[in-house]
């Protein structure tokens, strides 16, 4: 740990807040002027199961975990027996030695005994309080300040009642007080809030919401599955004060059908699911091509096949996406990196759905859609709706021709309830009217017409971003949330080998930049892949389109996502 | 009473075989609508996949011929989007009770208001004649040789018990008493579901247009309670000899739809979207 950074970690049984409790302490540090980067590991159950949550802390900007941690707070005797080794050497556990049937083994780290248990029986609290003696007492071992941890508190139960808010206040001052008598001299000198921007603290889900809602997205079906119901829980918590319907459906084939039927009538519409629901609703997609209706799906992965790792991280999905339903017909396909971009794109999404007349697909996962970060709010000045061909009362030709053949390949359209604008939305190929067809040239014809989008797309998009050093002879390239891990392993090579390596981060997977990676990876530069998947799935893209194999290629396909220090090691190695 | 030829579509006629049910079906809609003077523009017809869907090629409506199956979910994304639209859907029995089941049983309880015909003639035909979900059990067919053994689905008390507002059946070949029933559905607040038996003249020859004549009677001309539920339970189970056509069931209930439109009075489908402030959203993540 540096003297500006610190990692901190909290695990105990399933059911005992540690979900609620990280995101206190991520947003305490974040309105205290830091950087946090904030992820989640458990397993799929209700109860009984390990949860932890990590929070890395810096005065500088960081967007990936790190290991080890400098602070463990184990809830239970199960957090000492399974995260006991991610503790540095030197580094601190909080735990309740009363209540604790496993002595820590490990002679190289203090042992800060806080009777979480008693304080709260104290003060006559339920024993799931014990989470916020827990926090205040970690921000009194940190030298942090009470004050603003009260503030983050009462952000997360204010809609609760005062009672709720004041218990809660209350058990973290109790854990608080108890270690600054106890333990008065903060950890390596502490964390004081620092001055800072103000910034969110959110996560990619969170931002995909706030972009939908800035979008104008009117409906939106989503059938719980994780890691996008969470989702669900923020569109439940704002869909009244914008004016949205979310419907829960019986499935997601039900889902994605609902969405196109609520786009046909011209309501912004998206669904949300994970493979395993996008497996389901592939049939629709097609649906949705055919019918050229708008559409935005927001596919969060997680391990496959099948069930997989309920709650775990992967980008197994992405050639899965571009594939998906039968036929040959065009999609976009995008993956944010980080939580702004999360909200700028799929603001976007929406855009390019309406302009081009066909699904966008928005790929996050486990890791991006559920971890917090900070980020600063998001400027929506120049962002602007645009329905591409959309007509509106009075515009429509006497002569209108829903699929009419043009060198976009984007036709006028128009929706129920407009005069003059009936036509058929047909799932069966058809003429410029969407009467059936099975004429050989206007099959042809219309099959050209929605693939010659790919190419009004790519008019549209610029789709990659480079980043950092614009000259290095060693490019780094990924995509999605590995982003964050690449960004930070990057500034440790600087910082620590004086290295400074360029990011190729792609961002649109369709239409594929091709001329933009050429470019940027032709003329004898090393090219090191780095993929949360089994099978290099972007790297085979960048072989189809632009003939580039890496020369060096690093994956993680265990369903956790890519530490910053591991990643800069496993680069190294390498370089 | 409008005009019929109001909902043709100039310079086509339907290609079904001569004989099929569905002529009957696409009459007795054509001079609903008619009746109730629907205007073509304000309609959106949700088809489904089979001789039934290619009905989309000859209304004069919006129509949106979806996916084997999934009308019923399209439909209510159509009429949950906007409310003012007439959301009508024309589906087979293979799509309605074999790929779509589920949907049609949650669309019944969300009472969201939509009318679903359902072309029922027992028979898959486009491919060629497979038994569908609604033939009956020991029937003989290329493809089940020794005779089906599983029983028919029962839509209609599956309809009932799942929360369908308004339950009925026609018969294609009692065209004025179909024509009024489907207007009956369609005006019908809340969720409709029509099943329509319908010949098909090619490929089942078990339900034929004797069959059908055989066996239905008007429930209008019995004592039949349409707004009694118990009742209608039990004669939506008839089967055997005789079997009712008309009205089996009717409540006034609120629907889905009105539900959330007491919290937004316009359309989704209508709301300006150009210039949506998040600021406040972004602030409380601050």
């Amino acid at each position: 740990m540096s003297n500006n950074e610190l990692n901190w970690k909290i695990g105990g049984e399933a059911g005992y807040g540690i979900m609620t409790v990280g995101e206190i302490f991520s947003k305490a540090f974040i309105k205290g002027g830091y950087y946090v980067v904030a992820h989640t590991e458990y397993p799929s159950l209700i109860r009984g199961g390990h949860n932890t949550f990590q929070v890395r802390i810096a005065a500088q900007q960081i967007r990936a975990p790190t290991q080890p941690v400098d602070v463990l707070v184990a809830l239970n005797a199960e957090t000492i027996t399974l995260d006991l080794d991610d503790l540095v050497p030197g580094g601190l556990l909080l735990y309740d030695a009363a209540n604790s049937d496993v002595a820590p083994a490990r002679k190289d780290i203090t042992l800060c005994d806080v009777p979480l248990a008693q304080l709260i029986a104290d003060l006559h609290l339920p024993k799931v309080a014990i989470n916020m003696a827990a926090m205040g007492a970690s921000v009194g071992l940190i030298g942090f300040e009470l004050s603003v941890l009260n503030a983050a508190i009462e952000d997360a139960f204010g809609g609760k009642g005062e009672k709720i808010v004041e218990q809660n206040v209350g058990a973290a001052k109790a854990g608080y007080d108890y270690v600054t008598r106890t333990y008065p001299e903060p950890y390596k000198g502490g964390l004081t809030p620092v001055e800072g921007l103000p910034r969110m603290t959110l996560t990619g889900n969170d931002a995909i919401c706030m972009g939908a809602f800035k979008a104008g997205m009117k409906f939106i079906a989503i059938y719980p599955m994780t890691p996008t119901h969470t989702i669900m829980t923020y569109m439940a918590a704002h869909a009244r004060e914008y004016g949205v319907m979310m419907i829960q459906p019986e499935d997601e084939i039900a889902g994605i059908n609902l969405a196109v039927g609520a786009s046909f009538a011209g309501a912004r519409s998206m669904v949300a699911t994970s493979g395993g629901g996008f497996s389901l609703m592939v049939e629709g997609l097609g649906l949705a091509a055919a019918t050229e209706n708008p559409l935005v799906v927001v596919e969060g992965q997680r391990p496959g096949p099948s069930t997989g790792l309920a709650t775990r991280t992967a980008q197994g999905d992405l050639r899965f996406c571009l594939h998906a339903s039968q036929g040959d017909f065009f999609r976009v396909v995008l993956a944010p990196g980080d939580p702004a971009e999360c909200f700028y794109e799929t603001f976007r999404a929406f855009n390019l759905a309406d302009v081009l007349q066909t699904p966008v697909l928005v790929l996050t996962d486990k890791h991006l859609a559920t971890s917090f970060f900070a980020a600063e709010p998001f400027a929506t000045e120049g962002l602007r709706v645009d329905r591409g061909l959309l007509l509106a009362e009075g515009e429509v030709p006497p002569d209108f021709k829903r699929y009419e053949t043009t060198p976009s390949g984007v036709s006028t359209r128009t929706v129920p309830g407009l005069p003059g604008g009936i036509f058929n939305a047909n799932s069966d190929e058809h003429d410029e009217l969407g009467y059936f067809s099975e004429d050989a040239p206007m099959v042809a014809t219309q099959v050209d017409k929605r693939c010659r989008k790919y190419f009004t797309a790519a008019t549209l998009v610029h789709g990659i971003k480079f980043h950092g050093n614009p000259g290095a002879d060693t490019v780094l390239v990924g995509w999605g949330s590995t982003k964050g891990a690449i960004l930070d392993a990057m500034d440790l090579l600087r910082a620590n080998d004086g290295v400074d390596l360029g990011f190729l981060q792609v961002v649109f997977m369709s239409p594929f930049p091709s001329q933009l990676v050429k470019e940027r990876l032709e003329g004898g530069s090393r090219v090191i892949l780095i993929e949360n998947n089994r099978g290099a799935q972007l790297g085979s893209l960048i072989k189809e389109h632009a003939q580039i194999r890496p020369d060096h290629t690093i994956l993680r396909y265990d369903g956790r996502a890519f530490f910053a220090d591991e990643l800069y090691t496993r680069i190294k190695e390498v370089l | 009473m409008g005009d019929v030829h109001r909902y043709d579509v100039p310079d086509t006629r339907p290609t079904w075989c001569p004989g099929c049910g569905n002529f009957g079906i696409w009459n007795a809609m054509k001079a609903a609508y008619a009746s109730m003077d629907l205007a073509p523009h304000k309609t959106a017809i949700v088809c489904g996949i089979g001789c039934s869907g290619n009905l989309s090629y000859w209304i004069n409506t919006y129509v949106l011929h979806s996916l084997h199956g999934r009308s019923i979910p399209v439909a209510q994304g159509i009429k949950l989007a906007n409310g003012d639209l007439t959301v009508i859907v024309h589906a087979g029995d293979g799509d309605t009770y074999g790929e779509g089941l589920g949907h049609l049983l949650h669309a019944a309880r969300r009472n969201i208001d939509i009318t679903v015909f359902v072309h029922d003639n027992q028979v898959y035909g486009l491919t060629t004649g497979q038994p569908s979900p609604t033939s009956f059990k020991g029937t003989k067919w290329k493809v089940a040789p020794e005779g089906i053994v599983a029983s028919p689905v029962t839509p209609l008390p599956l309809a009932l018990l799942a929360g369908a507002t308004f339950v009925g059946r026609g018969f294609s070949g009692e065209n004025k008493h179909l024509s009024e029933l489907m207007a009956k559905a369609i005006r019908h607040k809340g969720f409709s579901l029509v099943d329509i038996g319908q010949p098909c003249v090619t490929f089942n020859h078990v339900n034929t247009w004797k069959w059908w004549n055989d066996h239905v009677y008007t429930l209008e001309e019995t004592e039949h309670d349409r707004f009694d539920y118990e009742l209608a339970l039990k004669k939506a189970q008839e089967a055997g000899d005789k079997l009712p056509i008309g009205v089996l069931y009717e409540a006034d209930k609120p629907t889905f739809d009105d539900e959330y439109r007491s919290l937004n009075a316009e359309p989704l489908a209508h709301v300006p979207i150009d210039n949506i402030d998040v600021d406040k959203l972004m602030a409380r993540h601050l």
